[in-house]
């Protein structure tokens, strides 16, 4: 057993030194096989690729930088809606109207980073909480820009003539291998170790000389991009956007995907939303099941697996591999 | 205007105070910051809402029973479901367990009583009252009395019962109590109950003034901006809070737009902690490294 598990880690060590090469195969193997894919198919891939990102940026929040935010629905509303309006509004096309969502939702979470900078704890959740209400609020009433329950029509990508499924697919993969690529280096960086610090002590961290302020601010920051290219990514899979889908529900199902997943590692992120993207397909059927499902899915993974199926399988790891 | 406006306020800050007291009481016992707090305030509307207009129950039987459905919810769910096994775990923990259970809870109440909203009959007739220069109806008076009532008795039960004491011991220092002979996993199982009882009470006061549906727990941020307000932990902190809640909401309702309210707590909020991170009167959360 022991030796078995040791000789699988060094044939597979080559993985953790090649992050690029890894990269590419992955987005080279997800180009190659669009023509075997149906419609739905490149629908469920590309819905579990925009929530990678989306957990991805709330794992280096909420994992990393251990600020317990949960109100990370808000920046999804914010990309989506920023993206929505700018092409309803302003005619923008699709690719810009993502970056202007993001660069909204940007601006929000340094807002919100700046109002808790003060807070801890629960407290944090607090104000996060009552803050992504406030956005839906804000989105349902402010109907002259973003029509109000109505809802906005979204723009769907047309790349090379591929039609709009396959150009979807293609440009939400591309999106999500380099942004969680690149979160995979921010989290080795040392701005990476500074979220990790100030999660196992903001005093402790400001001793070894990490500038507090700017570093909450910066994983704000980050993790409000993130939940903003996804939010726009959402808004063109998805054709339709209406405040009801950014309530806190979705905070909720991202929490669930890394808790399962494993928070604090961004492989453990994309497991729980590779999973969990899959799971919520087969409740699509009907809301109440979605609620109960994922409701029950955190509640007893955090009772049984605080540290998620990735924290589980390192510490049957350390049981059984190098040196027992 | 102005009067009628602070006395609606009053009104509906008193059922805020009655959710928050049970909240806080839970905070104070298990260090468990109730994040599902809203969803049985939720339910206890629902329990009401079967036991009354449903089974057709008298007032009072369907009171009680909405009641012994909440304490039952309260210990086998909260308590022993949630609470009991992560006693040890990290408050954050505990955090996101009951957001998960609130979940759950929502998913249940769509799925037992579907997503329509109902409207949930009140015994008590709503002819106005002249009380000054407000308008109240009877049926509000019936609220501010109860909440005063209730309030009452469990600063009684604190004060002077032996199982009160207890339960205060144990919020000050959970060792010190068990080694009193305190029974610590029974008073906060009792907590657990009194706190669910208070806020499906809320629901059970809120129900007849709002819809009911299963969305409805999203008042439990009130709940939370109220304990805030006053300082997180302090009861007679949490009266206020509530109260001072309800008045500003309704102002801002009356004055601005009635749809700026959740904008309006979350901006109170946002005040409070910008000028005192831990509220009010709430203990500074610093620890050693």
């Amino acid at each position: 057993m022991k030796a078995a598990l040791d000789a699988l880690r060094r044939r597979w060590a080559w993985i953790g030194r090649h992050p690029y090469v890894v990269a590419l195969c992955i987005l080279a193997i997800a180009f190659a096989v669009t023509p075997l894919l149906d419609n739905y198919a490149l629908f469920v891939v590309s819905l579990v690729c925009v929530y990678a990102i989306f957990a991805t940026g709330y794992n280096l929040l909420m994992g990393y930088a251990g600020q317990f935010d949960v109100g990370q629905a808000a920046f999804l509303a914010l990309g989506a809606y920023g993206s929505a309006v700018m092409q309803n509004s302003f005619a923008m096309p699709v690719l810009p109207s993502l970056l202007v969502g993001a660069a909204v939702s940007v601006l929000a979470g340094l807002f919100i980073g700046v109002v808790v900078l003060r807070l801890r704890h629960f407290y944090l959740a607090l104000v996060t909480l009552a803050f992504s209400q406030a956005v839906v609020l804000v989105l349902s009433l402010w109907r002259d820009v973003t029509k109000g329950f109505q809802g906005l029509p979204v723009h769907s990508l047309d790349i090379l003539g591929l039609g709009r499924n396959v150009s979807a697919y293609l440009v939400i993969v591309t999106f999500a291998v380099l942004l969680v690529t690149l979160a995979r280096n921010l989290a080795r960086s040392d701005l990476g170790r500074a979220f990790e610090a100030i999660r196992e002590s903001e005093v402790a961290a400001q001793a070894m000389g990490i500038n507090l302020v700017r570093t909450r601010l910066t994983a704000y920051a980050v993790s409000a991009f993130y939940g903003g290219i996804a939010g726009g990514l959402l808004a063109v899979l998805l054709s339709y956007i209406t405040p009801e889908g950014f309530t806190i529900f979705e905070t909720i199902k991202v929490l669930a995907m890394i808790v399962v997943g494993g928070m604090g590692s961004i492989f453990g992120g994309l497991l729980g939303a590779s999973l969990l993207t899959l799971g919520n397909e087969l409740l699509r059927f009907s809301q109440f099941f979605q609620e109960i499902g994922f409701g029950l899915l955190l509640l007893v993974s955090i009772i049984v697996m605080p540290d998620g199926i990735v924290g589980l399988v390192r510490r049957l790891g350390a049981r059984y591999g190098r040196r027992g | 205007m102005l009067a009628q406006f602070v006395a609606s306020g009053i009104v509906v800050g008193c059922i805020y105070a009655l959710v928050a007291v049970g909240f806080t009481m839970i905070y104070n016992a298990t260090e468990t910051v109730n994040f599902a707090v809203g969803e049985s305030l939720m339910l206890g509307a629902y329990f009401l809402l079967t036991f009354y207009k449903l089974w057709a129950l008298p007032y009072p039987l369907a009171l009680l029973l909405t009641l012994l459905a909440a304490g039952a919810l309260g210990y086998l769910v909260f308590d022993r479901m949630v609470s009991r096994p992560l006693v040890e775990a990290t408050l954050l923990t505990r955090v996101i367990a009951l957001l998960g259970l609130s979940t759950v809870l929502k998913g249940a109440a769509r799925l037992i009583w579907g997503a329509d909203a109902y409207h949930l009959p009140s015994p008590f007739p709503t002819d106005p009252v002249e009380l000054g220069p407000a308008l109240v109806t009877v049926q509000e008076l019936i609220i501010v009395g109860a909440t005063v009532a209730i309030v009452g008795l469990l600063f009684l039960f604190f004060r002077f019962t032996k199982l009160g004491k207890a339960m205060r011991a144990t919020s000050q220092s959970r060792r010190a109590a068990a080694l009193m002979g305190v029974n610590v996993p029974g008073i906060f199982a009792l907590t657990w109950i009194i706190g669910t009882m208070l806020s499906a009470l809320g629901g059970v006061l809120l129900g007849p003034l709002l819809l009911v549906d299963p969305d409805m727990g999203h008042i439990g941020i009130k709940s939370f901006t109220a304990a805030v307000l006053g300082g997180f932990g302090s009861i007679p902190g949490a009266i206020i809070g509530g109260i001072l809640l309800g008045v500003v909401e309704n102002l801002v309702a009356g004055y601005i737009r009635a749809d700026f309210q959740a904008i309006g707590t979350f901006l109170l909020l946002l005040a409070v902690l910008a000028i005192r991170p831990t509220g009010m009167f709430g203990a500074s959360l610093e620890r050693r490294v």
